[in-house]
Formats: C-alpha cells, sequence, structure tokens
C-alpha cells in the first residue's frame, strides 16, 4: 500500500515556512496556515505547523496567492504574495487576549483545543493544565487524565493508563528522551514542570502519530518551550508543598534558554507540624527537579537544542526510644534510607535537506536509579534489614527521521537504535512476600526502521499507511503495520485505522497488587526471550463541530498478547508488588472501549470532557479477570468561568467502581473428631476473581485564581495567587476492601461479614502563589 | 501515601465497614464420616441468619454400597459434637443409623433437598494413620507432659487430630474427659512425621489414652478456603445456595499413657 501511494505521489509547488510568536519568537504549534490563489480560480490549500513551527502546504496554488495564518491566542495573520514564495517564509504571530475556547481564557501563546488540535492526540497546554484544580500543583500528567483514553488507576498516581493497558505500555517523552518515572511522592505528582511545558500530548494509539515509539499503548510526549528571544523572563509558583521557578531568554542572536527547577520542602513543612503537635510524626521526604534547554535557531528550518533534566526523592528516617536499660539517652531502632531519581539529557538538531525534506536527529540518555535500605535495632548486634538494594535502568537512543512532503501527501521515514540496560537488585527483605528477592540484569538493542504516507486520495478521502521493522537483539525481529482510512465532510471528519505494534520492556510491578494503586514506578527490564509482548488494534472515530461545540467519538478493539502477567493473587493486599518478568505467566488481554469527548465554550464559560465505557480482561492460563485497576465507565467534565480577573475551575470524575471479588457465604467449620477443643470458626467464601464492583468513584475538585497585573508599565508582569480543593465533599472514595467478619457483635443479626476500606484521597487543600515577569 | 491515608481518617473520607449483602437463604452442610462408626450425623444450618431463626428444613441421605440411609433430626444434638454448633446460627443436628460399619477406603454419596435446591457430594474415607512410636504403651513422668510421637499418614489424608481421652487424678474433672493437647492439628502437606505432644493445660493425667484422627483432603480443603476465590479445590458437597464440605475420618491405634509417680 505504501509503494502505490508513492507511486501516486508527483512533485507540485509547495509554500514552506516556519510560524513564531512576533515576541518571543518561540515556534507555535499546531498552527494552520492557508494559501489561496487570488487569481480567476479560487483554490485553497492548507498546512498545520509541527510541533517546531514549520509547516509545508504542497499542491499549493501558483500566481498570486494570500498566506493567512491563526492560532489559538494569537491576531489572524494575513500576507499578499504575488507569487507563491519558492523559500521558506516567517510568520509572526502576534499575541492577542481571547476570550474563549476550552478551558481557560488566557493571553496568547494556547495550544488550542485538546481534542481538535491534533488527530492523533490530546493536546493540553500551560492555559488548560493551570485551569485544571491543582492537586498540590499545576500538574501536567493529571491534566492529560482529562482524556478519556487515559484512566487513573488511583487518586495517588498522576500518570495515566491508557486504553486499557499499564503504564509501562506508555512510555513519557521529553524533548524525544524517554523519561522514566517522571514524578514525584510515588506518583503522587508528575515531575515536570508545568511553567517549563509548551505542550502535552497524549497518543492513545500505538500506529499512526505514536508509530515512532514502539510502545504497545501509545504515549506522553511532552514537549518544552524553547525559550523567549526578546528578553528574560522568569515564572514560578510558591506553594503548599514546593516552590517552582522557570527563567528564560535569549542568548545571544538566535539562541534562547530556559533553567526550570522545583524544591519540596514537605519535610520542613511536616516538621514544623509536629513541633506544633499538628502530626504525631513528620515525613522526612523532599524531591527536586531541574530542567535546562537551550536552543539555536540558525534561521529557516535549521535548528539545534540540547535538554537535560534530573530529579531527585528521598526518605530518610531514623526512629528512636529511649534507652530503658542503661538509664539513659536513645537508642536507635529504625534508620532508612531511600533515594531515587532519573535524569535525561537530549540533543535534537533539525535542517532541511537540498530536496526539501526535513531532517530531525534526536541523541538521548535517560536514567533511572534508586538505593533502598531500612534497618531496625542498627547498633545492635544481629541488625535486622527490613530491605536493602538498588538498581538503575538506563535508555540510550539515536533517532533519525526524515520528513518530505510531496505533492500529494507527506512520507516519513526514520531509523532509530535504542540501547536499554536493566540492573535491579534487592537483595535482602523482611518483606519477601510482598518484594522478593530479585538479581535482574541485562541489556537489550532495539533497532527499529520506521515509514509512513500520509496521503489524499481525491477531494474527500485520505490515507495513512507504515510499517515499522524492529530488530531486538537476542529475542526476535517484529514487523509493525499500520493503516488508516480517513473521510472529510464538510463539518465533520470520519477514520477507521488498524495498526500493530511490540516491546520487549516489561515492569517488575504487579499491577494486581494493592501496591501497584500506590506506587507508579515501573522498574523494567527486556523479556529475555520470545515471544514478544504485542498489541493489535483496530479503532473507529468521527469528529465534528458545530458552532463552539467540538465532538470526539472513538471506538477501539485491543488484543495484547504475550504479557508477561502473574498468577492471580488470593488477596491482592498482600499480592507480590515487584516481581521477576522470566518467572510470569506468557499472558493475553483484550479491551474494548468506546469514548466520547467534547469542549465547549461560551463567553467566559468553556468546559471540556470525556466519558469512556469499557471492558478489559486478562487471561493467564486459563482463567480470564478484569484487571483491578479497571473501571467500566468514567466519565470526567473539566469546567472553567473567567469573572474579571479570577477564574474559577472545577473537575467532576465520576467512575464506577473497581473490580473486586465478590463473597459468596460464610460457612461455619469445626474440629471434626471425638472431642478436645471445640474449635470453631468461619470460613468466607469468595467468588471469581474480581467479578464483583467497589463502590462507585465520585470526586469533585475545585479551582480559583486571580490574576493581578503589576502595574500599567509593568508589561508582562503577573501575581496570580491559587486555591483549590481536591475532592471538595470528601467523598469517601475507595481503594481496596478488606473482608472481616464478626459473629458474635449481634446474635440477632447473625454472622455479619463487613468490608473495611482503603480509602483514596481525602480532602485536602491547596495554595499558593504563582508570579510571572 | 500512608500519609494521605493517615489524613484520610479523621477527615471522615473513610467509608465506614460495608455490610456484604449474604444471601440469607443459602444453607451450611457439615458432615465428616468416622470409620468404625454404625452412625452419621449431618450439621445443617442457615449460617446467614440470626441465631434465633428456625433451621433449615433439609432432606438429606447418605448412600453407602448398595444402601440409602436418609437422615432425621437427631434427639441428641449434641451427636453432632465436633461440627461448628459453637457458632450462633440456626442449625439442626440430623443423624443417620447406618446397616454397617463405616469402612476405611469405601467411597460413599450424599444427597439432599434444601431451601434453594438440591445438592450432592461424595467421598471417600481415608485409611487410618499409623502411629509408629510409642508402642502399646508409654509411661509418663509426672512432671513430664510431653510426649514425642512418630506416625505415618496416608496420602488421602489432609488433616491430623491427636486425641486423648481418659481421667485426671487432680479435681479438674471428674471421671472420663477430654484432654486438650497441642498440637491440636497437624496440616499433612510438607509435615514431618514426628511431633510432640504436649498435654495443653498440663493436667495430672492418671491413665490415658492417645490416637490420631485422620480426615480427607475435602475437609482439610475448605477448612482453608477463607479467602480463596473461585474455583475452590474440591469441598466433597455441590449444589445451589449449599455450602459446607462431605467427608471422611478414621482412627489410629490407641497408645495407652500411664503416669509414673514421681520419686
Amino acid at each position: 500500500m505504501v509503494l502505490t501511494l508513492l507511486t501516486l505521489a508527483a512533485q507540485q509547488t509547495s509554500l514552506t515556512g516556519v510560524v513564531r510568536d512576533t515576541t518571543s519568537l518561540e515556534p507555535i504549534a499546531f498552527a494552520e496556515v492557508r494559501v489561496s490563489s487570488s487569481g480567476a480560480v479560487a483554490r485553497t490549500a492548507a498546512g498545520t505547523t509541527d510541533r517546531f513551527g514549520a509547516f509545508a502546504i504542497p499542491s499549493a496554488p501558483a500566481g498570486p496567492v494570500r498566506v493567512e495564518a491563526g492560532a489559538f491566542g494569537y491576531a489572524p495573520w494575513a500576507s499578499d504574495y504575488d507569487e507563491l514564495p519558492a523559500e521558506p517564509i516567517q510568520i509572526l504571530l502576534v499575541p492577542a487576549p481571547i476570550l474563549l475556547d476550552s478551558l481557560g481564557v488566557e493571553v496568547a501563546g494556547r495550544t488550542g483545543d485538546p481534542i481538535s488540535v491534533s488527530r492523533d492526540a490530546f493536546v493540553v497546554d500551560p492555559t488548560i493544565i493551570r485551569a485544571i484544580p491543582a492537586v498540590l500543583e499545576t500538574d501536567v500528567l493529571r491534566a492529560l487524565a482529562i482524556s478519556p483514553s487515559a484512566s487513573a488507576p488511583s487518586d495517588f498516581v498522576s500518570v495515566p493508563y491508557v486504553r486499557g493497558g499499564t503504564s509501562d505500555g506508555t512510555p513519557v517523552m521529553l524533548d524525544g528522551v524517554r523519561l522514566f518515572n517522571p514524578f514525584h511522592l510515588g506518583g503522587f505528582l508528575s515531575a515536570v514542570n508545568a511553567e517549563a511545558v509548551d505542550h502535552a500530548a497524549l497518543l492513545p494509539s500505538s500506529g499512526a502519530g505514536a508509530q515512532h515509539i514502539g510502545s504497545l499503548s501509545g504515549a506522553i510526549e511532552i514537549a518544552t518551550r524553547d525559550g523567549a528571544r526578546d528578553r528574560h523572563r522568569a515564572a514560578g509558583a510558591v506553594g503548599l508543598a514546593s516552590s517552582r521557578l522557570t527563567v528564560d531568554g535569549p542568548l545571544g542572536e538566535g539562541t534562547s534558554y530556559l533553567i526550570d527547577g522545583r524544591r519540596t520542602y514537605i519535610d520542613l513543612l511536616t516538621k514544623g507540624l509536629e513541633w506544633a503537635g499538628v502530626i504525631k510524626d513528620h515525613f522526612p521526604y523532599s524531591f527536586s527537579d531541574l530542567h535546562a534547554k537551550v536552543t539555536r535557531d540558525f534561521g529557516d528550518f535549521r535548528r539545534l537544542s540540547l535538554t537535560g533534566y534530573v530529579n531527585t526523592e528521598g526518605v530518610l528516617y531514623e526512629d528512636t526510644e529511649e534507652y530503658l536499660r542503661t538509664g539513659g539517652g536513645d537508642r536507635v531502632t529504625a534508620r532508612g534510607e531511600f533515594s531515587w531519581g532519573n535524569a535525561a539529557v537530549a540533543a535534537h538538531f533539525r535542517d532541511r535537506l537540498a530536496d526539501g525534506a526535513l531532517l530531525d536527529v534526536t541523541v538521548g540518555h535517560s536514567r533511572f536509579g534508586n538505593t533502598l535500605l531500612a534497618i531496625e535495632d542498627p547498633d545492635q548486634p544481629g541488625v535486622d534489614t527490613v530491605v536493602s538494594g538498588g538498581g538503575h535502568m538506563t535508555e540510550d537512543r539515536v533517532d533519525v527521521r526524515a520528513t518530505r512532503h510531496l505533492s500529494r501527501g507527506t512520507l516519513m521515514a526514520g531509523v532509530q537504535t535504542i540501547l536499554f540496560q536493566g540492573d535491579h537488585d534487592y537483595v535482602d527483605s523482611d518483606l519477601e512476600d510482598i518484594l522478593p528477592p530479585l538479581v535482574l540484569r541485562d541489556r537489550q538493542w532495539r533497532i527499529g526502521v520506521f515509514a509512513n504516507l500520509d496521503a489524499p486520495l481525491g477531494r474527500t478521502w485520505r490515507t495513512r499507511a507504515g510499517v515499522r521493522l524492529d530488530r531486538f537483539s537476542g529475542v526476535a525481529t517484529t514487523l509493525s503495520p499500520f493503516a488508516e482510512l480517513s473521510y472529510a465532510g464538510p463539518w465533520w471528519e470520519a477514520r477507521i485505522s488498524m495498526a500493530r505494534s511490540y516491546q520487549t520492556l516489561a515492569s517488575l510491578r504487579n499491577e494486581e497488587s494493592i501496591g501497584a494503586s500506590l506506587l507508579a514506578y515501573d522498574l523494567m527490564v527486556p523479556v529475555e526471550r520470545g515471544p514478544v509482548p504485542r498489541n493489535t488494534e483496530a479503532s473507529m472515530g468521527w469528529e465534528g463541530s458545530w458552532g463552539a461545540w467540538r465532538v470526539r467519538l472513538d471506538g477501539y478493539v485491543r488484543k495484547m498478547d504475550n504479557l508477561r502477567l502473574t498468577e492471580l493473587p488470593e488477596e491482592p493486599l498482600f499480592a507480590e508488588v515487584l516481581g521477576d518478568p522470566a518467572l510470569r505467566i506468557v499472558s493475553r488481554g483484550t479491551v474494548t472501549g468506546v469514548e466520547a469527548s467534547w469542549s465547549w465554550a461560551s463567553g467566559p464559560l468553556s468546559t471540556v470532557g470525556g466519558y469512556r465505557w469499557g471492558r478489559n480482561t486478562r487471561t493467564v492460563k486459563d482463567v480470564t479477570y478484569t484487571p483491578r485497576f479497571h473501571r467500566d465507565h468514567e466519565l470526567e467534565l473539566g469546567a472553567s468561568l473567567e469573572t474579571g480577573r479570577s477564574l474559577w475551575s472545577a473537575r467532576f470524575s465520576l467512575r464506577s467502581g473497581q473490580p473486586t471479588t465478590p463473597i459468596l457465604a460464610a460457612v461455619p467449620v469445626g474440629k471434626h473428631g471425638s472431642g478436645g477443643r471445640d474449635d470453631n470458626w468461619w470460613v468466607v467464601l469468595w467468588g471469581e476473581y474480581n467479578t464483583g464492583r467497589l463502590p462507585r468513584y465520585l470526586r469533585l475538585d475545585v479551582g480559583w485564581r486571580r490574576r493581578h497585573r503589576g502595574g500599567a508599565s509593568a508589561g508582562e508582569r503577573f501575581v496570580t495567587p491559587f486555591f483549590s480543593v481536591a475532592n471538595l465533599f470528601s467523598a469517601p472514595n475507595v481503594l481496596y476492601a478488606e473482608v472481616d467478619v464478626d459473629d458474635y457483635s449481634n446474635l440477632d443479626r447473625g454472622v455479619e461479614v463487613v468490608r473495611e476500606y482503603l480509602p483514596q484521597m481525602p480532602m485536602l487543600v491547596f495554595f499558593g502563589l504563582e508570579f510571572r515577569y | 501515601m500512608a500519609v494521605l491515608i493517615a489524613v484520610a481518617a479523621p477527615g471522615g473520607c473513610v467509608p465506614p465497614p460495608d455490610p456484604v449483602d449474604l444471601d440469607p437463604d443459602v444453607i451450611s452442610v457439615a458432615i465428616v464420616l468416622v470409620a468404625g462408626e454404625s452412625h452419621a450425623h449431618l450439621l445443617a444450618g442457615y449460617p446467614h441468619r440470626p441465631v434465633y431463626d428456625p433451621p433449615p428444613k433439609v432432606a438429606a441421605g447418605l448412600l453407602g454400597p448398595g444402601w440409602r440411609i436418609p437422615f432425621t433430626v437427631a434427639g441428641d444434638q449434641s451427636g453432632c459434637r465436633g461440627s461448628p454448633m459453637g457458632l450462633p446460627f440456626p442449625k439442626v443436628c440430623l443423624r443417620a443409623v447406618l446397616p454397617e460399619r463405616i469402612r476405611e477406603g469405601a467411597t460413599y454419596s450424599l444427597e439432599g433437598e434444601g431451601p434453594k435446591g438440591s445438592f450432592t457430594g461424595e467421598t471417600a474415607v481415608p485409611s487410618a494413620p499409623q502411629l509408629l512410636d510409642p508402642g502399646d504403651t508409654v509411661w509418663l513422668p509426672d512432671s513430664v507432659h510431653t510426649i514425642p510421637i512418630r506416625y505415618r499418614a496416608p496420602p488421602e489424608v489432609g488433616t491430623l487430630f491427636p486425641e486423648m481421652f481418659g481421667t485426671l487424678s487432680d479435681d479438674t474433672a471428674s471421671g472420663l474427659t477430654w484432654i486438650d493437647v497441642d498440637p491440636y492439628r497437624l496440616d499433612l502437606d510438607g509435615h514431618a512425621d514426628v511431633v510432640s505432644i504436649s498435654l495443653y493445660y498440663r493436667p495430672k493425667i492418671a491413665k490415658t489414652s492417645l490416637h490420631l484422627l485422620g480426615i480427607g483432603w475435602q475437609y482439610t480443603n475448605f477448612r482453608r478456603l477463607h479467602g480463596t476465590r473461585f474455583p475452590w479445590p474440591s469441598v466433597g458437597v455441590s449444589g445451589e445456595g449449599v455450602y459446607g464440605y462431605f467427608d471422611g475420618s478414621a482412627k489410629s491405634r490407641s497408645v495407652q499413657v500411664l503416669v509414673e509417680e514421681d520419686g
């Protein structure tokens, strides 16, 4: 099919260029550029800018033309040309206050509506991120979870699961390099500073737009800003748990920088609360992250950017008690030293080749490491080690891609080399039931070659098709095709697609354990031997817009093969949290879902939301069950209202309950035989695994922020206090239910079997102050 | 996250314990045949109803080699001793007088009709465990309360109960009595075949006997079902709205335990 389409493509005239912000000169992604002939026969062609503001419009009309450009938050731009420009043009858009579009009203710099800006992704920008009520802080990953394709496995985990897959199948990419475990607080808070983000895209499919990723369950791509090229700017926030600062500006002609950092003071805060008697024990935890980026723009399309990122986390504690035997002094009864973090560096170079193709080269290195040590009675002979170990995983990648705009379509081809190395070593643990000793060391090369073609078939039909070939060293060679056919009506578009993808990286995490809902960290190793985990998917989509409404519907079927899963646990609360994928069972899964997402805006009020119905199964040996993280129904609704300088926001979540194993009966059992002790007890009989449901989930978060301009001559200086309440009504959402038997409390009622719940997040209040100048 | 959960509790965010709706019409049955006895007891009850409710009406019969004997309500309800009589739920002890003694290795069937439908069951009575040591009689010094034993259990036995029965020389009990021992139960997967039996309350023994009662795997499986998801291992009984177990048991030979006076 690719060859056929290639044959059909014939080169014609085209218009190329870059769209930038006229003030900061930062590139503008997702801007629409339209070229119209102003001759006797009117003809129009259009294109959209890519991540770096570049656009190409093949088959542009010749002769006198009018070029128009527009982007959310920018004033429309237009210019007339006597002839279609042969050389790339630069379009500078002027930021303009905007009064409507989804979620939030801010000044300029908007990426656009999250559901229609990209046909492949749900895209959020800083304005949307800030218009979602903050949970501790404005959070990129939590904002993405408003997409119906994304599901939050629990309130404590910000990284979403995508279309029934787990997080190990959805890599998070920062400027083209993978960030392992990009979060803090066990997953509660994403570790990418929202101030530095240009936009973040959730790619729910593994084909089409995520072909270059090569994962099982799409990807999350976070693109950071380049930094302004007109003057230095600073922005930041002082929050309840941390403060952050972003500084960006020019570094000479054509070069800009951006540096952002964050540091928590949870340790100091809880120490103060402990001192004040508010809490019993402080939480000796801290985290920090630092990100820096330098971009050199050589003109036209050529650019070079260098990105560096590092974050650290740690818990250091020491429990003491008075040493009574010696009559004085304290002795240390327990000591823990846990530290972990990740780092990444990436270099991206773009240039235009002689034949007009755009060349993108990304070289990156990423690392996650951790050290765990918890001991009891460290000062006593025979010290008791609770847990000891550590490890790291690294990824080195070189990614070369060429994009060529043909007269009839766009051809993209690339080659990718990735070296993954994993080393996980937990040698001593008192927690063997949930954290068994592990020594896993493995490395694997992945060499991938891929190509795809996006081409029109007549005036209304369009197709995309591609193929990816991967060599996983020592395991297998795989072929991953995808194909998509779409039809564009006057105000709507429909599409159908199929895709297949592979990945060898498997997480040590056992998703059926409760621990997986509390700690989001994926420690990964490549599977040692085939078959390679595989995803096969088919989807249908439709989207349309009427006035201020935008609606998108998607239906999909996924089949996941060769997953490495554990046998079903009897009791998820005590199930093994981490385990060696090589010792697991080659299993499979299916996911079926229907998604609806919408956005609407009218004056100062705007909403964006999504609903998803789905079925999700895993089959281990001959047992098929619903994974514990799955919910059949999920509704997410975000809304914002601007009144004067205040922005009020709300986020409402309504989800059906997670699966749980039902209780069928409590049955008495006795000690049989002739006599002796009369020992009787109740046996609680459970039904089929995860065929019951926990209570439904309901949560309302609200937020408020008010922007204060720093004086008439202050230019862009703003101070914005914010306040938010998560789970406003303290809805008693649950994470898990333990079962207890009470057989003597009330003889009039008989035996009573009760579920005792592990709660999700309670009502929590957050506040802080953002600033920008 | 533990901190957040800890915060959740006083914040009223933890849902109160939620009673599980259990079907009040399901019944429980407990029956363990004892090799050598010529009667059988079946305890039937409504496990999910208040103790003062009337017990279920259960029509059941035991099928042996060439015979079927119906269960009737036992005149002496204590005949179901060993079944979970002590728990508070409405229950009835049924008894069947058999035309022959229960035999080791023989297969027996159960059939019956409960409030929600019929149920069936089947079990093979296990062979008796062998008590290898001590011999027929063991002399126990008065100050010693531990009896080392060595035994061998056939594979069809899942649970062993050491049982002591006799007379005491102090005033803690009069006449014949059962003596609590420790361990009172031995699970036979991955077991050792040597164990020391201790007298639990250290009574002064005058004369007693010790034997091992071996019960099959269906009872053992059921006993371990707590928190076990479906499908369960065989428990001997199946039917709509009926939960419980049906198994057989057999006793080893007895050892006379006599106490030597100190000095």
